[in-house]
């Protein structure tokens, strides 16, 4: 009885290693396409690596749970229902038991552990990882992001309206706005909500090509200052601003910051 | 025996000796045998001439069991069957003596169970269920094994009392038999016709032989998933209320159960296997559905509806 159990227990451990490589090239693919979108929409990359991990977990786990000798049956139709009956009489004891688990463990000796692996699929899915992993390397390095909807979406609604006004008034039109509209402009856009923004670097796009650098030309510098440099009063000096409209000038910057 | 392949050799034999009587009806005598190895009983349902009797008879002495045949007619009282007591007179004194009737056999032929009445039908019936028979205050143990292979005509069925299905559920199987094939007759004419006789059969399986095997039976293993499936097949057959008007009960699970056991022994297979549940639900399903009146329209029979059942 022991030899039974031993070999249908190595059997199962087999199977479920198996099952284990299977899920995590699941898994690493699953997390590689993540990224892939993470990078295109600039969402932390450590979502990625949480949702592929509880990928890996549960679904390793309900297989695990659902293991039955009937997937190895299956594979192996030689042991079609002889394998179930002996794995569930594993505790009874008489001669017609007995005989049936020698006949298990002979036939045992037949099965061949690499018929439970799916090599086409696995080649697809290594293939399928490799693609994704040059994608993810390509977007990393040249950058490229999907732009934020939200802030476009407006500009985009305003796109026929400045289309219209361009048809109709000229530029003046477009200055002067129309209704409520304040001189100066549209509060929304100077509005800048109390949120931090976090601004990353992108330390692989950089326009600096190491290889390409050398050592600092030497020059020589003239001393003094150069002969066309001279300062002279700024036009807007002497600008004549009607009075009415020097009051907006001076409170331009006020206004915005309200 | 110790092996499997011992049992088959015996059960192989003991076809082959059967063959040297009856020609054909191969499934029925399996049938029979797989019967006796559940200790259970039979309804067996053909037309008069199709070696009923002679099957039984013949089984019975190859396992050297006491044979006994009971005509089914209206006229047959329970006391015919069960047996009575009788006043004798033994040195001068008179006393009441039991004297046991042809149910105190070990496979006992009850011809056209459906002619007798509903009274001798219970009292046959209590024996097959309890393996005892009850004769005024006393109850007398039948000798073990019991078997009953009870016969049915499906024509002539005027004056006949049918057995309520309740009844007929107590038989593991029913089987159906039909004429034999050309060339099955053409042997039986040349063997019953040419003035040779039935070769003497000897005993192939003792009595004590055949309780081994009946133990052994309920040993071999089935898996969970097997039994699994033929609970799912018997809930199908109450759930199918399009072609079903009563399914099989109970009953009927275990029967098949141990039917497939049977069958897988004698097959020389030390494990049940699906095929073994397949081939069995026809004999134990037949007798205990009930088909609707849409199937009947349909003009589908008993085995058209089991083979929906067992998709």
């Amino acid at each position: 009885m022991t030899r039974i159990k031993d070999a249908l227990s190595e059997l199962r451990n087999t199977i479920i290693v198996i099952e284990l490589f299977t899920n995590l090239l699941n898994a690493v693919l699953i997390f590689l396409a993540l990224v892939f979108f993470s990078s295109l929409l600039k969402i932390n990359t450590l979502y990625s690596l949480v949702v592929s991990v509880v990928f890996f977990v549960v679904y390793s786990a309900i297989r695990i749970s659902n293991f039955n000798y009937y997937y190895i049956e299956q594979k192996f139709p030689h042991l079609s229902d002889e394998l179930r009956a002996a794995a569930d009489n594993m505790d009874e004891s008489n001669w017609l038991v007995e005989v049936l688990h020698l006949d298990v463990i002979t036939k045992l000796k037949l099965v061949i552990v690499s018929r439970f692996l799916d090599f086409k699929n696995i080649i697809y899915k290594m293939f399928a990882i490799s693609v994704v992993s040059i994608s993810v390397i390509l977007i990393a390095y040249s950058g490229v992001s999907l732009p934020d909807f939200h802030l476009v979406l407006p500009k985009i609604i305003e796109l026929p309206k400045l289309a219209i006004g361009a048809l109709g008034g000229g530029e003046a039109a477009i200055i002067r706005g129309e209704g409520n509209e304040s001189i100066y402009g549209n509060r929304s856009i100077a509005y800048l909500k109390p949120v931090e923004i976090k601004i990353n670097i992108n330390q692989v796009s950089s326009e600096t090509d190491p290889a390409k650098t050398s050592k600092a030309e030497q020059k020589d510098f003239k001393s003094g200052s150069p002969e066309d440099i001279q300062a002279s009063p700024d036009a807007s000096y002497e600008e004549d601003i009607p009075k009415e409209n020097r009051k907006i000038v001076k409170n331009y910057f006020d206004e915005l910051s309200r | 025996m110790r092996s499997v392949a011992e049992v088959k050799k015996k059960v192989d034999y003991l076809l082959s000796e059967v063959e040297k009587v009856v020609v054909g009806q191969q499934e029925m005598i399996k049938q029979v045998i797989i019967a006796l190895l559940t200790n259970s009983n039979v309804l067996v349902e053909g037309y008069p001439g199709l070696a009923k009797t002679m099957t039984v008879k013949t089984i019975g002495s190859l396992m050297d069991l006491k044979f006994s045949r009971i005509q089914g007619t209206p006229d047959l009282m329970p006391s015919d069957i069960t047996g009575t007591y009788i006043i004798e007179d033994r040195s001068g004194k008179r006393e009441f003596k039991f004297q046991p009737g042809p149910l105190f056999a070990n496979i006992v032929l009850m011809d056209e169970i459906n002619r007798a009445t509903p009274k001798t039908q219970s009292a046959l019936l209590e024996a097959m269920q309890e393996k005892q028979v009850t004769v005024g205050n006393s109850t007398f143990k039948l000798d073990e094994p019991f078997f009953v292979l009870a016969t049915q005509n499906p024509i002539e069925q005027e004056g006949t009392y049918p057995l309520p299905e309740a009844q007929q559920d107590r038989f593991l199987f029913k089987v159906k038999i039909s004429y034999p094939t050309n060339e099955e007759e053409y042997n039986i004419v040349e063997r019953f016709t040419t003035g040779s006789t039935i070769p003497h059969l000897r005993p192939v399986i003792r009595k004590e032989e055949l309780v081994d095997l009946q133990d052994l039976v309920r040993k071999v293993p089935i898996s969970n998933d097997l039994k699994k499936e033929v609970i799912r097949i018997i809930n199908n057959t109450r759930n199918k209320k399009d072609l079903i008007e009563y399914g099989a009960s109970p009953r009927a699970s275990i029967g098949l159960v141990l039917a497939a056991k049977a069958r897988a022994l004698i097959e020389g297979r030390s494990f049940v296997n699906k095929d073994d549940i397949e081939k069995m639900a026809y004999p134990i399903l037949r007798h205990r559905i009930i088909l609707s009146f849409e199937a009947e329209k349909n003009n589908m029979t008993t085995d058209d509806v089991i083979k929906l059942v067992l998709k």
